[in-house]
């Protein structure tokens, strides 16, 4: 008997604690000020370089994604379907996303375990990093409740990712491009934005119902998985 | 509502909307008020004048102050689930159904029976109950019960807290603690340069004094500047403007936590909104404006309602249109009642009089206030208040320096008696920094001084009075604090004030009592209101010998509770101060803590509570085992399945059969969350060499090994399966409550220890779910999922392979720990749930079925496999019988502590098997073991027990247990004693494993 199994995402996005929480439609709106997406399918590479194999590394990461990783710490690149993030002295995670067909992206991915191989510790992360995905008009201020980084727009742009401890729980948060947000007076440095928030697949339901928490005031929509 | 409201002025009062009322409940009776009052407001409004008693002597007492000093007019806010004890009337903002009760009385406000205390309150003074209930000795257990019930302020509801609160972080160039003249002043300043802003304020709106007093800026009145200030801000995108927010501690680093009432003016709040919100910012630059508090006079019956702040009246009546008295006194040692007499007059009032302690006031507001025929009675005192439920009266006669004047009293009848003492700058927040106060004698306050170079104080909380000052002085400060954080420049301009001046005040609170007065003598007089400490019990610890301010404060109680002094210290320290004679800065003052005003702790714990208290790890499995009713036990921060009970099944019934099902057919477990780290690199076999007791690098690929780990000092920290993937790749397996120090260990010795070592590890205890299956099956079970031979001679005992597990890509390992023949199979976590419930489904169709924890512990004590509480910090591998894992060729971590003759003793406790000699009776975890527990006491301990089971094949309860000179007792019959039920079990000590010991089921 063989039969392909399927997977099963991390997050259960009609939990209990959910549903009580986010029934009612004026919480529930389309003028939601923060949108909650898990983002189940990506696959995560980690690639750490063994001793004095760093250079050579990062040329062949550049080489086959035709883009270099970050050299600095806690920064991240992007190109087409994939994301590079630096997760410590040389030492990144290349995430790939699927659609309907494997990506060239994921495909490149899949040959650097071949290239790199004796140049670098490469583990596969896809199915025990859980990503959501974070965006809307309050998006920073969220972040900003269960994390003590700075997430001003002038410190935490597209280009930077972090380490950090979101209520308890060990993430990574990346920024990624989005359009320029609009100005308003306030509080402004901590609205718009899109970010990815990684964390370890145990405590996604966890985190995930905790951003929807810290959400609710500023009206909170759950999108579906991609 | 003007008419229901008799102390309502029908002009004045900027803060209330009239055409908003709003009706409240206090102490059961209906009250209205207007949007914008205060409950304190609100009522002094409608002629209330006794909103509480006080804590010892129950005494009436009125409204006090007109801010978070508040020491009276304590409520319990709310009712129900929601009821908030000790909650300030005077930061109560009202709202539509609002509940208050007043606290401290029973059975009523009116007539409180505690009140006797006061007649016998001669024999209350400080150190009472501390004197008095020491004896006999043992008694107090008694006491304390019934003296619980007179004492304490509020009392909490009893219920879960029905609402949510949460916190919110910030970074900013500037935080300005204090939205009054000089904080907003210096926001704007800063604001200008686009430097990043928070202003905070505790009251409802921005504007501190500037709301309670009637100032010109510009030439025009105060509010057109407050209003273009507080907008200017509010459109900045770079500003932070927090009302309703109080900063209560100053940490390291210009850390700063607030606490924001978010939605504690409304009876529910907005279930899209925390209650309260706890912020921390962390500043560049931090500005105190925090203002300061106005002080009372100590003379006798000070405390009655009618009594006070002078600047609390003219605040109520400029701010609410509240005017307290239809006759006010005004008892000062400083200018600014002068202000309150022409507030008074100019809203048609009438005053009194002005009784000055100073001898010859001059200023031109004294002028102004006499000049419009009040009289004003210059170095005279107000000896004594009148009055029997509220003030009546006061006395006043001339000032005879610190002692009992003479004569007769004049009597000025009022019915309020405004007082200042002077302004004290609230210092609490500077304070906490750690730097320094310095005395001020002229005025006899304490200003702050020496502050951290990235800190300052401004305004009233310098001790500066006039608002001219206050406003340049904060300018100047947020252009400095914007220059010092952002390196921009900035420029600002400065308004024009016309102020009247002040001129200077007298640093004497202490009043002299004057003549007795029939029953009462001569009268109480009050330091701290909160805690009923009078100038007589301050004295009364100077004189037993308690000299130094923190031993008067628990001596006497001063200085406690909600208010924590903030109307009482600094007259209290200056009495001490005179009694030592000595100067009040030799005295000092108690350590200013965190927080200012009180925290509910609901704040602090912020969402981390009801289902988010801790971060639940689930696996993948999860909702699997929830669906199929598996009762949970929580295993460091992952839940995992307990048991599988069927109904009407107890635990021991479900374990009982999870275990014989499983030795008989096949079981099957879910294993996640054991700690998987993997292991890459040149070095990897070498370095597992070292943190191993036992040797890997000869390990083959392809196979697992067991291994201990030792710490340092050759205590046991971990053990687990490691097993070889690749010529330099393995994966190691630690214990599920070990999975993360046993990482950070590793990175540790990679970091510092050895940094020489070529190795990466990683945890990866995530991506893999894991399962165990078990049981003389197993094999039947598994082949139909594997894409692998795994015939006992191709797939022996200790083999790893990678396979494909249903077409997925998965790891397979022949190991056990149930001592059955059995494999684990990993594959990546998302397959986990489907690929667990296909296993499950075929385990149950041989008969077998799924089990938890408690089957797995069983079948590891049968088998003598050492766990957790084995593993508990105190045992080395030899005491665990683990010695033939001591490498001899190798050297490894805390290898050379193994050797100290302590741990070769023969006494050591060594782990043993125990069985109960009856063979039926329980024996219970934690037990001491003993030869004779009827020996006299201290009864020799020789170990306990450290894990129990009923085994379901040898039909009998067993037990591990760690014991003096473990298996040279073997045979030994031994008690195993639990005190604290009275129990005791005979045991015979026996091998700790029970079943198999040959192994013969495992290998197949």
């Amino acid at each position: 008997m063989v039969r392909i199994l399927q997977r099963r995402p991390a997050i259960d996005t009609a939990s209990p604690f959910l549903q009580s929480h986010i029934s009612s439609d004026r919480v529930y709106s389309e003028q939601a000020g923060v949108i909650l997406q898990p983002r189940p399918k990506l696959s995560i590479l980690q690639i750490a370089a063994f001793k004095g194999r760093g250079p050579e590394v990062r040329r062949v990461i550049e080489a086959t994604m035709d883009t270099a990783p970050s050299d600095t710490p806690n920064g991240s690149v992007w190109g087409d379907g994939f994301r590079i993030l630096w997760v410590g002295p040389e030492a990144y995670w290349l995430v790939t996303e699927d659609g309907e067909t494997e990506s060239l992206a994921s495909r490149l991915a899949v040959s650097l375990f071949d290239t790199l191989a004796q140049k670098a510790a490469l583990t596969d992360q896809g199915h025990g990093r859980t990503c959501i995905r974070i965006s809307g008009a309050h998006a920073r201020a969220v972040l900003a409740k269960g994390s003590t980084l700075d997430f001003h727009r002038s410190a935490f742009a597209p280009g930077a990712c972090a380490q950090t401890a979101f209520l308890g729980v060990s993430v990574l948060i990346d920024c990624a491009p989005s359009a320029a947000p609009d100005y308003s007076g306030g509080d402004a440095g901590f609205g718009y934005g899109v970010f990815d928030l990684y964390t370890a697949r145990s405590s996604a339901q966890h985190v995930f119902e905790s951003l929807a928490e810290a959400s609710l005031e500023f009206g909170v929509k759950i999108e579906a998985e991609t | 509502m003007i008419q229901d409201q008799p102390r309502r002025h029908n002009m004045i009062g900027g803060a209330i909307d009239r055409d908003k009322p709003i009706t409240f409940k206090f102490d059961g009776e209906k009250y209205f008020g207007f949007e914008g009052d205060t409950l304190a407001s609100a009522l002094l409004a409608n002629g209330v004048s006794t909103v509480g008693r006080s804590f010892k002597y129950h005494r009436r007492r009125g409204v006090f102050s007109i801010g978070s000093e508040e020491p009276n007019a304590l409520c319990i806010l709310r009712e129900g689930a929601r009821a908030e004890p000790n909650t300030r009337m005077t930061q109560v903002e009202i709202y539509p159904g609002l509940v208050a009760k007043s606290q401290n009385r029973w059975p009523s406000l009116d007539w409180d029976l505690l009140s006797v205390n006061s007649l016998v309150s001669p024999f209350l003074a400080a150190g009472f109950y501390y004197k008095t209930f020491m004896r006999p000795k043992g008694f107090w257990e008694k006491y304390e019960v019934l003296i619980r019930k007179a004492a304490g302020l509020g009392t909490a509801s009893g219920e879960a807290d029905p609402d949510r609160y949460e916190k919110a972080h910030r970074h900013v160039d500037v935080l300005i603690v204090g939205a009054g003249p000089a904080g907003l002043a210096a926001a704007k300043a800063a604001m200008q340069t686009g430097a990043r802003v928070a202003i905070l304020d505790e009251r409802e709106a921005p504007g501190g004094w500037l709301r309670f007093d009637r100032e010109l800026i510009d030439a025009a009145p105060s509010d057109v500047w407050l209003d273009e200030a507080v907008e200017s801000l509010r459109a900045s995108g770079n500003v932070l403007l927090l009302t309703r927010t109080t900063a209560f501690g100053y940490y390291d680093h210009n850390f700063v936590a607030a606490v924001e009432r978010v939605q504690d003016h409304s009876a529910v709040p907005d279930p899209s909104k925390p209650r309260q919100r706890l912020w921390t910012f962390r500043a560049k630059r931090v500005i105190l404006a925090t203002g300061s508090i106005e002080q009372p006079l100590a003379f006798a019956d000070n405390d009655l309602p009618g009594v006070m702040l002078a600047g609390a009246v003219r605040g109520y009546l400029n701010a609410y249109g509240v005017t307290p008295g239809r006759k006010t006194v005004l008892f000062t040692n400083n200018d600014s009642a002068y202000r309150t007499a022409l507030d008074i007059l100019m809203a048609g009032g009438a005053v009194e009089a002005i009784v000055d302690m100073r001898a010859n006031p001059s200023s031109a507001m004294m002028r102004a206030v006499r000049d419009l025929g009040v009289p004003v009675y210059s170095d005279s005192i107000v000896t004594r208040a009148r009055g029997g439920r509220a003030l009546t009266a006061c006395d006043v006669m001339p000032r005879n320096g610190d002692q009992m004047p003479g004569g007769r009293p004049v009597t000025v009848e009022c019915d309020t008696l405004g007082v200042s003492g002077g302004w004290s700058p609230a210092v609490h927040l500077h304070s906490q920094t750690g730097a320094p106060l310095t005395w001020r004698e002229a005025d006899g306050v304490f200003v702050p001084t020496d502050a951290p170079h990235n800190c300052v104080s401004i305004g009233a909380a310098t001790g500066m009075h006039d608002l001219s000052d206050c406003l340049n002085m904060g300018s100047a400060a947020g252009t400095q604090a914007t220059v010092g954080a952002t390196g921009r420049a900035a420029v600002s301009a400065t308004p024009d004030v016309f102020s009247l001046r002040e001129e200077q005040a007298m640093p004497i609170r202490e009043i002299p009592l004057g003549p007795a007065v029939g029953l009462s003598g001569r009268g109480k007089r009050f330091v701290d209101l909160q805690n009923d400490v009078t100038v007589e019990d301050i004295k009364l610890a100077h004189q037993e010998g308690f000299v130094s301010v923190e031993h008067m404060k628990r001596y006497t109680t001063l200085g406690m509770a909600t208010d924590q002094g903030k109307t009482s210290n600094l007259t209290a320290l200056t009495i001490m101060a005179r009694q030592r004679g000595v100067s009040p800065d030799k005295v000092g003052t108690t350590k200013f803590r965190p927080p200012y005003t009180p925290v509910a702790i609901g704040a602090i714990a912020g969402q981390e509570r009801g289902a988010h208290y801790r971060p639940l790890r689930r696996t993948p499995m999860d909702a699997w085992h929830a669906a199929r009713g598996a009762v949970f036990q929580n295993t460091a921060l992952w839940r995992r399945p307990h048991y599988y009970p069927k109904t009407g099944e107890t635990i021991d019934d479900a374990s009982a059969r999870e275990v014989l099902a499983t030795r008989q057919t096949v079981g099957v477990c879910d294993v996640t969350t054991l700690g998987k780290i993997d292991i890459q690199g040149p070095d990897a076999a070498l370095f597992l060499n070292r943190v191993y007791t036992n040797g890997f690098a000869k390990l083959p690929i392809g196979k697992a090994r067991y291994g201990v780990m030792v710490r340092e000092d050759g205590m046991v920290f971990d053990d687990g399966v490691t097993s070889r993937l690749g010529e330099t790749q393995y994966l190691m397996t630690t214990t599920t409550g070990n999975a993360g120090p046993v990482l950070s260990k590793l990175e540790f010795y990679l970091q510092t220890v050895w940094p020489d070592l070529d190795v990466q590890v990683t945890s990866v205890t995530e991506q893999w779910a894991c399962f165990s299956i078990a049981g003389p099956k197993s094999r039947d079970l598994l082949s139909g999922f594997v894409d692998l031979d795994i015939s006992d001679a191709a797939f022996p005992f200790m083999a790893v392979a990678a396979c494909t597990f249903a077409g997925v890509p998965a790891r397979l390992f022949r190991i056990s720990f149930s001592g059955e023949r059995a494999y684990e199979v990993a594959v990546p976590s998302d397959y986990g749930e489907e690929a667990w419930s296909l296993v499950v489904a075929e385990a149950e169709r041989l008969g077998g079925c799924a089990y938890g924890l408690e089957a797995l512990g069983t079948m590891r004590i049968e088998k003598g496999h050492v766990a957790g509480t084995e593993l508990n910090g105190q045992t080395t591998p030899s005491d665990l019988g683990l010695d033939g894992f001591l490498s001899s060729k190798k050297s490894f971590i805390g290898k050379a502590m193994l050797d100290r003759p302590a741990y070769q003793s023969t006494n050591r406790q060594k782990l043993v098997g125990l069985k109960p000699v009856d063979g039926k009776t329980p024996i219970k975890a934690g037990a001491q073991i003993v030869e004779d527990p009827y020996a006299p006491r201290p009864v020799p301990m020789l170990g306990h027990v450290t894990a129990v089971a009923y085994s379901p094949e040898l039909q009998s309860p067993i037990a591990l247990a760690l014991v003096a000179g473990g298996l040279d007792r073997l045979g030994d019959t031994l008690h195993a004693a639990y005190p604290l039920l009275g129990e005791t079990v005979l045991v015979e000590v026996v091998s700790p494993h029970f079943l198999d010991p040959e192994g013969e089921r495992m290998h197949g």
